[in-house]
């Protein structure tokens, strides 16, 4: 007789905590070994975070029951602290389940020197355990922890490599996230002044639109907005995910950026609910159509590939603002949004990825210059290219059925009667253009004429992970279904 | 007597709010950190007022000690730096005097522009100004202080403050020992560091001062850690001035100091994480939850707990004093 | 005499100190955005962060009865991730000032003609060369 699901599921969560912590701790201390720890760790943590996505479903059924929260050390809220699992959760997990092993395998190749080595796994390890706890957390308090242990490692893995561009993208990329982990905490705290706790579920309960809930709101959206560099705060993406390197790059624009932008959904879904009026919807979408628009200004003008990378990340994530006020019309909106964070995140980190491929074979990655290793290296572009259409959003790849979605819950607020749901469209729709025109020009070298140049020899897992990324990206339009089915599995959103 | 204690908080947090002001409007980088740290202690005050002892030692010990050394080194760092690169050699004497506009900029930052003023100064007037509204609406909650108050029996120890720490939100004080830990390993990062070569005593003050502070430290840090389960102290605190002595001693260094060996100092830093992963993974086998433990076993659990992680974090703050990893890591 | 209890009842603590924290982290924000040397902008950061650290505590001791311990356990967390990330900030401030010669912070997009280094290439190793000298080590005769 096997036991139910639902028995096994705290235990396996708190034990997925556990286990990419003690990957974390073990190749802290023993960085000699690190890489070997951190391959095994990746595939270790990435086949639980698979048994407990399964888990999960199967023991999920209904809306209502499929929060799953785990008493750390046996104290319920209040007093302790609460994991918290359901399908909004769930789905980025696996998402940083997917594109966590694929960075992993490419670092293999990618950072080959012993000392450096030494440095980057554990760091990477940190991250993406940091990452797996934001996912699971259910406390505010214990949210501004798994925050900074994200920012540290994520910074630290940015300036790891010591050149100047580096540290200084990283000492800006380091003050942004200590200013937006105080304007998160300032806000817990008055959260925490107001209501006397600090859990999630139980925050919800209790708030309401007061003042501490507008300002706790302000200061909280602020701080990750900074930390997410949605537009206006957006200063220093793109000098820190440029010159990171490519495999730390990927994991920034993937999975970290969608680390703040899920925190906001949850927020926003659970204890700032009462808040979340019409005209603020609009003020959140107009910021999205400026990111939009900037952001591919910016990746239509930059004369680097990883500039270009970094860029369109800011103008992707104003796709995501312009969705807040169609959640506000179409409560369903939300999964749609999430499902397009997601495709954005496998189809970025690919194009990270591939990225990080050419400018290891050229030595460099300006564009101008670029055109050689592009002719003589079609797996790569090819990755570029399927990745690329991805956030394009051409028919059949994960990118066309998110943004179809968003349009049509877009169609569906002007039919509804919103006149400002026409920007809101065309933006959508627009969007998806400036995003072709920009990855057009990223692949655009390698059609031209001109001679092959192979540059400098690649190892096989840094020319066939991103083909493999890009692939899944495109392929995740058939996991568009069960994404959507997982995120129902959330209770409290609407 | 209250009239008496409001003026009291009144002069505090004026001066509090002075210092800080002062800090943050001077020119000369060095008066700026001297500044800081008086704030530091001031703070310290300000949170012996509102009854919370354990953070006025954390803040002294930390805030203000530990910060104030790791700024001040800093401050030497930059300057030698801008020195060498000034004189275009390194190991060179300070420059002449005829050129030390290098070393200024160094340590000094301009006034700043008259154009930030009126934006930054309506900005900062804004949020503080919504901050405190929404603060003076607020309720007088007592906040969870009954619900700690009702588990300390089956907490393992008899101070809240490391019930909760180590027992109650243990996660977070977990997380907490691995972020000293990150901040380490990126520190680290960014290379190596020299040998640490003894210094020429100045006179016989200095070795006498530190052959007496060093034990006393020892001894304080010992007994802080110990307290902990009972009063106001804890690993953090202690860690804290076992640290400060480790400081000492390098900035002191009467004799050349030996590179640190690569595989303890390894073991030393994650002691505290890894002891504390196991206690928590060994909660969760036996049924009491990730982070979990017996209520029989919290006690000596806690302490041994606390124990490591006193350890990892005097090592660690002594390493990030130092900044460069030590050459015995890459072997 | 009524007049000045009722005073001091107003101004009791609890209300006090959160002001005076969020005066700090008012004035810590306003130093952050006016001043351009990194280690000032990060005692800013340190002094917005105390500002929360004191609306804790002084939320803490609202009410009746004894301070609150979880609010105060916060606090001790706080200060010691505050006190981790600035030792770091600090350390990137020593290197970014070796390797270009300031301490502030540039303004703008990255440089698009600077040249990449590139740690996946073979020619590329880690030299791990000294990062940090010891500050007086120069005037060691």
């Amino acid at each position: 007789m096997i036991e139910a699901p639902e028995t096994w599921l705290p235990t396996a969560i708190a034990g997925l905590v556990g286990l990419s912590l003690a990957v974390a701790v073990v190749a802290t201390a023993w960085p000699r070994q690190a890489h070997r720890i951190g391959l095994f760790g990746a595939l270790a943590v990435f086949a639980w975070v698979l048994g407990l996505s399964a888990l999960f479903v199967a023991a999920g059924p209904e809306a209502e029951a499929a929060a799953t929260r785990v008493a750390l050390g046996g104290w319920e809220a209040p007093l302790g602290l609460m994991l918290h699992l359901d399908g909004l959760s769930m789905t980025l997990l696996v998402l940083t389940a997917i594109v966590a092993l694929a960075t992993s395998l490419y670092s293999l190749g990618y950072i080959h020197d012993r000392i450096e080595r030494r440095q980057f796994w554990p760091l990477w390890l940190w991250l993406w355990a940091g990452l797996n706890m934001l996912f699971l957390s259910g406390d505010a308090f214990n949210l501004y922890i798994t925050l900074e242990v994200v920012s540290l490692s994520a910074v630290a893995l940015v300036a790891f490599t010591g050149t100047a561009a580096a540290v200084s993208g990283a000492v800006r990329y380091l003050l942004i996230n200590i200013l937006g982990s105080l304007s998160f905490l300032m806000g817990v705290v008055l959260l925490f002044g107001e209501h006397g706790v600090l859990d999630l579920v139980l925050l919800e309960a209790r708030s309401e639109a007061g003042p501490t809930e507008r300002m706790a709101a302000v200061l909280m959206t602020a701080g990750l907005m900074l930390k997410a560099a949605l537009f206006p705060l957006h200063v220093w993406l793109a000098p820190a995910h440029g010159s990171a390197p490519a495999p730390v790059s990927a994991v920034l624009s993937g999975l970290v950026v969608t680390g703040s932008f899920y925190l906001l959904l949850r927020l926003w879904m659970g204890v700032f609910a009462p808040l979340a009026t019409p005209a603020f919807g609009i003020l959140i979408g107009l910021l999205g159509v400026a990111a939009l628009i900037w952001g591919s200004a910016q990746a239509l003008r930059a004369g680097r590939l990883k500039s270009i990378v970094a860029y369109s990340t800011v103008a992707q994530f104003g796709y995501l603002l312009v969705a807040f006020p169609l959640m506000l019309v179409d409560p369903d909106a939300w999964r749609v949004v999430v499902f397009f964070a997601v495709v954005h995140a496998l189809a970025k980190a690919s194009v990270f990825l591939a990225a990080g491929t050419l400018q290891h074979a050229a030595g460099h990655d300006r564009l101008a210059e670029l055109g050689g290793v592009l002719r003589a290296r079609p797996r790569t572009v090819f990755a570029l290219g399927l990745a690329g259409v991805s956030l394009m959003g051409l028919p059949f790849t994960g990118g066309f059925i998110a943004k179809y979605l968003l349009l049509e819950a877009g169609l569906g607020t002007i039919l509804a009667g919103s006149v400002i749901g026409v920007l809101w469209v065309v933006a959508i729709a627009g969007g998806g253009l400036l995003a072709a025109a920009y990855v057009l020009r990223m692949v655009a070298p390698a059609f031209h004429r001109g001679p092959e140049r192979a540059g400098e020899a690649v190892s096989p897992w840094m020319d066939w992970v991103p083909l493999g990324l890009a692939t899944v990206a495109a392929l995740a339009g058939f996991a568009g279904t069960l994404t959507l089915h997982t995120l129902t599995l959330t209770p409290g959103a609407p | 007597m209250s009239l008496l204690l409001v003026i009291f908080d009144l002069v505090l947090l004026a001066g509090i709010i002075g210092v800080a002001w002062r800090c943050l409007a001077s020119t000369d980088l060095f008066r700026a950190v001297v500044l800081f740290i008086t704030f530091g202690l001031l703070l310290a005050l300000a949170w012996v007022r509102l009854e919370a002892p354990d953070i006025a030692l954390a803040e002294a010990a930390i805030g203000a000690g530990i910060t104030g050394a790791l700024l001040l080194v800093t401050l030497e760092r930059l300057r030698s730096i801008m020195a060498e690169r000034h004189s275009g050699r390194p190991h060179t004497p300070p420059p002449d005097p005829s050129g030390p506009h290098a070393l200024l900029r160094a340590l000094h930052d301009p006034p700043p522009e008259r154009h930030s003023f009126f934006p930054a100064l309506i900005f900062a007037l804004v949020v503080g100004s919504l901050l405190v509204t929404a603060l003076w609406h607020q309720p007088q909650s007592t906040g969870l202080e009954p619900v700690v108050d009702a588990h300390m029996d089956v907490s393992g120890v008899d101070h809240p403050i490391t019930a909760v720490l180590l027992n109650f939100r243990a996660y977070d004080t977990f997380l907490e020992l691995a972020i000293v830990l990150i901040a380490l390993l990126g520190a680290w990062s960014l290379g190596r560091h020299d040998l640490i070569p003894a210094r020429p005593a100045p006179g016989p003050i200095l070795p006498g001062t530190l052959r007496l502070l060093v034990p006393v430290a020892i001894v304080t840090g010992v007994y802080v850690l110990w307290a902990g389960s009972h009063a106001p102290g804890g690993a953090f605190q202690a860690g804290a001035i076992l640290g400060a002595a480790g400081i000492l001693l390098v900035l002191a260094r009467p004799r050349q100091l030996p590179m640190a060996p690569g595989i303890p100092l390894r073991l030393g830093i994650t002691a505290g994480v890894a002891l504390f992963l196991l206690v928590g993974l060994y909660g969760l086998g036996a049924g009491h939850g990730f982070l979990g433990y017996a209520d029989a076993w919290a006690y000596p659990l806690i302490i041994l707990i606390e124990v490591a992680a006193t350890l990892s974090i005097a090592l660690t703050l002594v390493a990030l004093f130092v900044a460069g990893r030590p050459a015995g890591d890459d072997a | 005499m009524n007049g000045l209890a009722e005073l001091a009842h107003t101004l009791a603590p609890g209300l006090l100190y959160p002001t005076g924290g969020a005066i700090l982290f008012a004035m810590g924000l306003y130093g952050l955005i006016r001043r351009h040397h990194l280690v000032l902008r990060i005692l800013a950061l340190n002094i917005m962060g105390s500002g929360v650290f004191m609306v804790l505590l002084g939320v803490a001791a609202r009410g009746e009865g004894p301070p609150d311990p979880v609010a105060q356990a916060l606090t001790l967390t706080g200060i010691v991730v505050a006190v981790s990330a600035t030792a770091f900030a600090l350390a990137l401030v020593v290197h970014l000032t070796r390797l270009t010669g300031h301490a502030v912070m540039l303004p703008g997009p990255p440089d698009d003609d600077a040249p990449v280094e590139d740690i996946s290439r073979e020619e590329h190793h880690a030299d791990g060369g000294p990062a940090a000298p010891h500050p007086d080590q120069d005037r060691n005769p």
